[in-house]
């Protein structure tokens, strides 16, 4: 049931956007914004069950720190950089989309930098 | 989640191209402007709540 709301509400918004598209760009592209913020809001509680599931893996394999912490908060950078990629690509924007990408992939390796320590530790000890 | 939101931006887009069209017909250039300047506000504001309200998602649902 959940698909065809979705299907349903995508075909109509890019049709709706069609047609505002020829008389008012800027419409159409606030109109794409709406239906992605919207789609997500329908999904977000789908995904709050994932997240909580991935948690709940995570304390039981007792990974060292907030590992899964992380990963889940890498999960949400990269999503929302996305969004808003997509959005300003939509928008014929490509240099921004770019930048924005950067600073989300910036964004993500400044955050996982303990992780990569940790790693590299452990390889040191590894070998005698 | 109110579907509704998406017909609602549909119709002031078109409403507004529409007002337009006529407005500059009869003349009245500033008019037509203004209320292309009056209908992208409007439609910015509902999508700015919309936006709002994902964050406060993604924040309470990533904890970060």
């Amino acid at each position: 049931m959940d698909a065809i709301v979705l299907v349903g509400l995508g075909v109509t918004a890019a049709l709706l956007a069609l047609t505002l598209r020829s008389q008012r760009p800027e419409m159409a592209m606030l109109l794409s914004l709406a239906v992605g913020l919207m789609i997500f809001a329908m999904l977000s509680g789908k995904l709050s069950e994932i997240v909580e599931v991935m948690r709940a893996l995570g304390d039981t394999a007792a990974l060292p720190g907030g590992t899964i912490l992380l990963l889940v908060r890498v999960v949400g950078v990269s999503y929302i950089t996305e969004f808003a990629a997509q959005l300003c690509r939509d928008a014929g924007e490509g240099g921004i989309a770019a930048k924005v990408e950067l600073g989300g992939r910036l964004l993500v390796l400044g955050m996982s930098i303990p992780i990569l320590i940790a790693l590299m530790q452990m390889m040191l000890e590894l070998i005698p | 989640m109110d579907i509704d939101l998406i017909f609602k931006i549909a119709g002031i887009g078109i409403l507004v191209s529409v007002l337009g069209q006529v407005l500059t017909r009869t003349g009245r250039e500033d008019m037509a402007m203004l209320t292309t300047l009056a209908g992208l506000v409007i439609v910015l504001l509902m999508v700015v709540n919309l936006i709002s309200q994902l964050f406060n998602t993604v924040k309470s649902m990533f904890i970060y």
